[in-house]
């Protein structure tokens, strides 16, 4: 048995468009939540669209589950295979939404904190193949 | 069995819990947009086991004769 570091190939959050995680959208939230603006509901429901896609995304990684090596001729060839990592482990639930002339109260700011901070340190389990 | 997990942290920590009365900034949401920002282009490093064959093919055909 022999064992290596890989690194994700790719990254996918589910969700596109408002809730996408790219630099579109949160240079949008950044200037949605600037000083001295108001917090609309809609704002809200963008943060929780992001926030809820990121806790959703999964990365794609090859998995090696044999190295071969031929004896007498020089050649190797690696028995490998294309696989997703799960999504975000041990995850909280969704964000809710906030409705239009809702009041923001500390329990919403809160729960919605608390998907930011998970996201700050989190981790995938993948199902590592191992054949000989 | 290899540790299949891999963390990723990023430099944003996002925001402290808010006390119900406290008033809450801007800054406390772009806490929480940072962390955003910083996944865009995160990643994993994974421990991924495998096996290593050795798939001889010799096919020695000597024709030297009798010693």
């Amino acid at each position: 048995m022999a064992q290596r570091t890989v690194s994700a190939n790719s990254t996918t959050y589910p969700a596109g468009g408002a809730a996408a995680i790219n630099s579109t959208n949160v240079g949008d939230l950044n200037t949605k939540f600037s000083s001295g603006n108001t917090i609309e509901a809609d704002h809200m429901n963008k943060l929780r669209g992001m926030l809820n896609n990121a806790i959703a995304h999964y990365h794609n990684y090859t998995d090696m589950y044999s190295s071969k090596t031929y004896g007498n001729t020089g050649h190797s060839g690696d028995l490998e295979e294309s696989k997703d990592s799960t999504a975000t482990t041990s995850r909280p639930s969704d964000a809710t939404a906030v409705a239009v002339g809702e009041a923001i109260q500390a329990t919403r700011f809160n729960q919605y904190a608390n998907l930011s901070r998970f996201m700050h340190s989190h981790t995938h389990s993948i199902s590592d193949r191992i054949v000989s | 069995m290899a540790d299949d997990l891999s963390t990723s942290t990023t430099s944003s920590v996002g925001p402290s819990d808010t006390n119900e009365g406290a008033t809450i900034d801007a800054a406390k949401y772009k806490e929480m947009v940072s962390v955003l920002n910083d996944l865009i282009s995160h990643n994993h490093s994974f421990y991924d086991d495998y096996t290593t064959v050795c798939d001889c093919q010799c096919q020695c055909d000597c024709g030297r004769g009798a010693l």
